[in-house]
């Protein structure tokens, strides 16, 4: 007993970095004595916080009392890790195999044993080179000359076609199966640690082979031809997942290499710059968010006389042709308002001769950088038509706003300006999204002005250019923004119009077919497509395993230790390979949640498109709204919460299958009940996003520092930094603010480049390091300065996504299945507002529960282990 | 030096010398202002008559005549002289000899680093060009009003043509929210960009009152933009001598 105590003891002193003594008064005087510990209090304080990480020694709680004995207790049973961040787990198991090579080495006769602890070094370092190195040697083997001949090339390609179809087809045992894909997960495990564009194709290989053998299997192996019930399930769930795999791997192809295409500089004569016409079609909006728009584009930085703006109102207001013409621009209006916004466009076409147009929706503030950075292309190529950059917005999208995770991760738009548009772009075929795009004048003439056949008449715009051979580029570098939809449901109804308008384009001018098409533009426009179709699939997934659940159907006709060795490396390897590609744009799982909110609604107007592409009209997606106060959205979540029904009475159909049911079925309806579980998360997640946050700030708030000076109305001057800004207002920072009454009157200086303007606001709130004012703008001369000042400065939006950590698959799972048990926690709460208070309770009783238990001591960070 | 009257040349040049000891800079203040303000803002009483000129006219050694603020700057003020006859001799006396400063300022043993920030008078000339003759690098303070303006473009233009030391114009007590002042502003960033700071000093209360609790801007209200402005002004000055030794304002 007393043995144990001691090792108890020395384990916890070992935790502490104490070496444990000879004996207790050793050990003792080393607490005592010992540098670092408590002779230097810091120093026992950061050791204390790292071994009680939820305990702060500051500010005891009562609950303390249970955490403190429970962790000790934790510390001195459980072997905790070691308190310092050591290497990498392969490179410490793999430094422990050298070591012990080296001790067998040591122990053979003395004249082999050098040599072979030579040869164990080699090998040492020959596996753990460091990374750098291995991505230069593999693009080295890359870009050797062997594969400049033809015949090599080939050669390779047919040899990789063979192994291919032997690694897909070759039917294995179960054990076989195992060892298969153990190795296939090891070499991605292993190429996953070298950065740069081969390791990604590598990867891109192994995944595609993994899908590839899966459904092979599937399609060879699982489909039960005796029962017609169970046929149809089972080849439905097929259908969605040949669907799957097509956009996957249309989807490596539209990604594998980003192009990150930069900005060209111009040529210093300004004479050779064309004239632009920038055109900012409205309809419906307010003149408040309009107004933005256009006084940021007329701080665009061009020569005056090559640079027309024009507003085209098809609502035809008074209030817009007053406002036009005390701005200075151009002003165009047409009798009808036949095809929406392209017949806009078009008539604004007819009536203006610059030689470029650029788009900007009246929502989209330009910076005033627009066409300094997009201009440079056109006039290094004359083939190029379209330019597109990526739509920005400031405002959180209901799916932000109703998670809070605005700014924290990347939002849906960005994996597609982030990823798929720079993919697209190197098999120059990235297309046109309706505005913050630059289009040549002529070309566009020459396809008969914007597209009005479908009603996603951007995208259609620009295939119809690429098919009469004109270059397409895309520039990630966010130079105008605007508002995100306010409400779930004006963001479903815009998805809704987007899918189908592709659909439309998929009928009506099949990039597939039709003639002026490289086939890597053919796939890239198709997939774009394609992926609307997404409904269908999704729906089948999220109720597929209720065909076993409730009737019993083998939809995967195979027992389930066979499904999990094909279908996990299926989905691990395509999830590793995505998240290596998209990682900085998209947090893994998320897409699915999205797409889950999706689904329902596109299934039908895709379908129908399809069917009958000439129906449906185009929709305005309303912008700039409130969300008076919080509600759930029980009418856009209704068809969710059916499935989630289904599946929770598939949930307990299946429990009572393991109870009753026979013992052999038992795996099965475990995996079935897994799957199942995960739909339920998945729905609740998406049904979380139906539960709207309020949303009353009339202009959006964005965070951004810039210099600032604010004046007292003493005529003392104090430097700041903004915190936020918006058109409404200004959080404004200093180390050291003087009291200010509310409402007094005070002026703030921002900068436009060199230049310093000075506006005049009221103090709305105020503490001793941060100052919130309104803006008090007497001119419209003022309000256009401000907006040159803030929103179209040129670095405005170009630090949005710093401080953002990368993608981590399994932590994105774990965040998706949080959110959709918070989800549930929302219903309860909307459908019983009695219930509310009980449910907040438990929740936080729940909480105080977790905060209890114990857990392991915090890594000191490595410098200080050093230190 | 002071475009014309009551630029804020005194004030920039006091500042800026507190800004370059603020960033570990060795700095030695001279003023060569009869009106001998300089002392004012580095705390030394209305009352006490010593400084350079003085010493020198006494005969005895002008080193005495140094002083250090409170916040650890060395400054050497003008002395009060009693009256215009005084001056006249000072006057007559370097005349004889142009390079006194110059010869002077060799033989301080002092950090080879050590910046010399001069309040440089318009007028009288001579005591102007003994400052000019040895600066490396002379700024023009420019009010923000047109007869600034135009007065000290053309100093600076002048200079140029008649190749002497590079003279920047710094634009001093500027407020944006007045229109002339950002017209001058532009106009000097536009037309006159090679000669043109591109720190402009702001027309900040803190300064005034910083005087009048005979402290610079940096003890008295650290966190204004005058503070701001004249710690951009002297890594800009620093920038610009190349890290060099000496300087005249």
């Amino acid at each position: 007993m007393m043995q144990r105590l001691r090792t108890w003891g020395s384990r916890l002193l070992a935790v502490c970095g104490i070496a444990a003594g000879p004996s207790w008064q050793d050990i003792l005087l080393g607490c005592l004595f010992q540098p670092g510990l408590l002779t230097q209090r810091a120093a026992w304080r950061t050791h204390l916080s790292l071994l009680f990480p939820h305990i702060d020694f500051s500010r005891l709680r009562p609950g303390d009392i249970i955490r403190m004995p429970l962790q000790i207790a934790w510390l001195c049973l459980v072997r905790p890790m070691p308190p310092y961040a050591g290497a990498p787990f392969h490179v410490r198991a793999w430094s422990i195999a050298c070591k012990v090579l080296s001790a067998i080495a040591a122990m053979m006769p003395a004249r082999v044993s050098a040599q072979a602890k030579q040869a164990v070094q080699r090998l040492h370092s020959a596996l753990l080179p460091d990374a750098g190195r291995l991505q230069a040697r593999t693009e080295e083997y890359a870009q050797h000359n062997v594969w400049d001949s033809a015949f090599v090339r080939y050669a390779a390609y047919t040899v990789a076609a063979l192994l291919a179809t032997l690694c897909v087809t070759t039917p294995f045992s179960t054990l076989a199966q195992l060892v298969f894909v153990t190795l296939l997960w090891a070499i991605a495990m292993m190429i996953r640690r070298i950065p740069g564009p081969i390791a990604t194709l590598l990867l891109i290989v192994l995944s595609v082979t993994a899908s590839t053998r899966y459904l092979w299997w599937r399609v060879a192996y699982t489909l039960n031809w005796d029962e017609s019930f169970d046929l149809l399930w089972g080849v439905l769930l097929l259908c969605a997942e040949v669907y799957t795999w097509v956009i996957l791997v249309l989807g490596y192809v539209q990604t594998s290499w980003p192009l990150r295409r930069q900005p060209v500089p111009l040529p210093d004569d300004e004479r050779m710059w064309p004239t632009v016409d920038v055109f900012i079609p409205t309809y419906n909006e307010p003149l408040k968010v309009v107004t933005p728009t256009v006084y940021a584009a007329l701080g665009i930085d061009w020569p005056r006389d090559k640079l027309n703006i024009y507003l085209l109102d098809d609502g035809r207001r008074d209030e817009f042709r007053r406002f036009a013409h005390e701005a200075g621009i151009g002003y165009i209006i047409r009798p009808d308002n036949r095809h929406a916004k392209a017949g806009n466009l078009n008539h604004a076409l007819t009536k203006t001769n610059g030689q470029y147009i650029a788009i900007f929706d009246c929502d989209h503030i330009p910076t005033r950088s627009f066409l300094q950075a997009t201009m440079g292309w056109f006039v290094r190529d004359p083939k190029l038509a379209l330019l597109q950059t990526p739509h920005h917005f400031f405002s959180p999208d209901p799916f932000e706003r109703n998670l809070g995770m605005f700014r924290r991760m990347p939002n849906e738009g960005e994996l597609f300006y982030g990823v798929i548009q720079d993919g697209n772009d190197l098999w120059n075929a990235a297309f046109f999204c309706g505005s913050c795009a630059v289009i040549k004048r002529a070309p566009l003439e020459q396809v008969g002005g914007i597209a009005v056949e479908t009603v996603t008449e951007d995208a259609h715009t620009a295939l119809k250019l690429q098919r009469l051979g004109y270059r397409s580029a895309y520039l990630n570098l966010p130079q105008a923004a605007g508002l995100a939809t306010e409400s779930l449901s004006a963001h479903i109804g815009q998805r809704i119009r987007w899918a189908r308008g592709m659909a439309q384009i998929f009928r009506l001018d099949n990039p597939f077919l039709g003639k002026g098409l490289t086939w890597a533009q053919r796939i890239c426009y198709g997939n774009a497509m394609l992926h609307f179709l997404n409904g269908g699939p999704r729906l089948i997934f999220l109720t597929a395993p209720l065909a076993f659940l409730l009737f019993h159907a083998y939809v995967i006709y195979t027992p389930a230790i066979s499904v999990i060795l094909y279908v996990l490396p299926h989905m691990a390897h395509a999830n590793i390979t995505n998240s290596r590609i998209q990682g900085g744009h998209r947090h893994s799982f998320w897409a699915e949640v999205y797409e889950t909110v999706l689904a329902w609604y596109i299934v039908r107007p895709t379908t129908v498109a399809l069917l009958d592409p000439h129906k449906g009209k185009f929709n305005v997606t309303a912008k700039g709204g409130l969300v008076e106060k919080d509600y759930f959205d029980w009418t856009i979540s209704l068809p969710y919460l059916v499935i989630v029904g289904l599946n929770l009475a598939g949930f307990v159909f299946g429990i009572g299958r393991m109870i009753w049911g026979p013992a052999d079925e038992i795996p099965t309806t475990l995996l079935n009940l897994f799957w199942t579980g995960y739909n339920i998360l998945l729905l609740g997640a998406a049904i979380s996003v139906s539960s709207e946050t309020r949303q009353v700030r009339r202009s959006h708030r964005v965070e951004l520092r810039l210099p600032a000076v604010l004046h007292l109305p003493g005529g003392r001057l104090v430097r700041c930094e903004t915190e936020d800004f918006s058109e409404g207002g200004a959080a404004l920072m200093a180390p050291d603010l003087p009291e200010l009454k509310t409402d007094t009157l005070v002026k703030v200086s921002l900068w436009r480049g060199d230049e310093e303007f000075t506006f005049p606001a009221g103090v709305a709130g105020h503490s001793a390091t941060r100052l919130r004012i309104r803006w008090n703008l007497e001119t419209a001369e003022q309000q256009r300065q401000l907006v040159q000042c803030t929103f179209a400065r040129a670095d405005a939006w170009l630090s949005w996504a710093n401080g953002r950590s990368r993608d981590k698959p399994l932590l994105g799972l774990r965040n998706v299945l949080a959110t959709g048990i918070e989800g549930y926690r929302r219903v309860a709460e909307h459908a019983m507002p009695a219930a509310a208070p009980l449910l907040n309770r438990m929740a936080r009783g729940a909480d105080v529960f977790f905060s209890l238990l114990p857990r392991q001591p915090k890594r000191l960070p490595d410098h200080e282990m050093n230190a | 030096m002071g475009a014309v009257g009551g630029a804020g040349a005194t004030t920039v040049a006091a500042h800026l010398s507190a800004a370059l000891s603020l960033q570990q800079r060795e700095t030695l203040s001279f003023d060569w202002c009869c009106e001998n303000r300089l002392r004012l803002h580095f705390g030394m009483a209305v009352g006490e008559d010593a400084g350079w000129a003085v010493s020198l006219l006494q005969g005895g050694d002008w080193h005495a005549a140094a002083f250090r603020s409170s916040a650890g700057i060395d400054f050497i003020p003008f002395g009060q002289l009693n009256n215009d006859d005084q001056l006249d001799q000072l006057v007559s006396r370097l005349r004889e000899q142009p390079d006194w400063f110059g010869d002077q300022l060799s033989l301080l043993r002092v950090p080879s680093e050590t910046i010399a920030v001069c309040d440089c008078p318009r007028m009288p000339a001579v005591l102007r060009n003994q400052v000019l003759s040895v600066a490396d690098l002379v700024l023009t303070i420019a009010a923000p009003d047109i007869v600034s303006y135009a007065t000290a473009t053309r100093m600076a233009h002048g200079a140029a043509e008649a190749g002497a030391m590079q003279t920047m114009v710094v634009l001093n007590g500027f407020d944006s929210s007045r229109q002339i002042d950002r017209d001058i502003s532009v106009l000097l960033r536009t037309h006159h960009k090679s000669f043109f700071s591109p720190v402009v000093i702001h027309r900040d209360e803190s300064l005034r009152e910083a005087v009048a609790c005979k402290q610079t801007v940096f003890d008295f209200a650290p966190s204004s933009q005058a503070a701001y402005d004249f710690s951009a002004l002297a890594t800009w000055t620093l920038a610009r001598l190349g890290h060099g030794s000496e300087d005249a304002a």
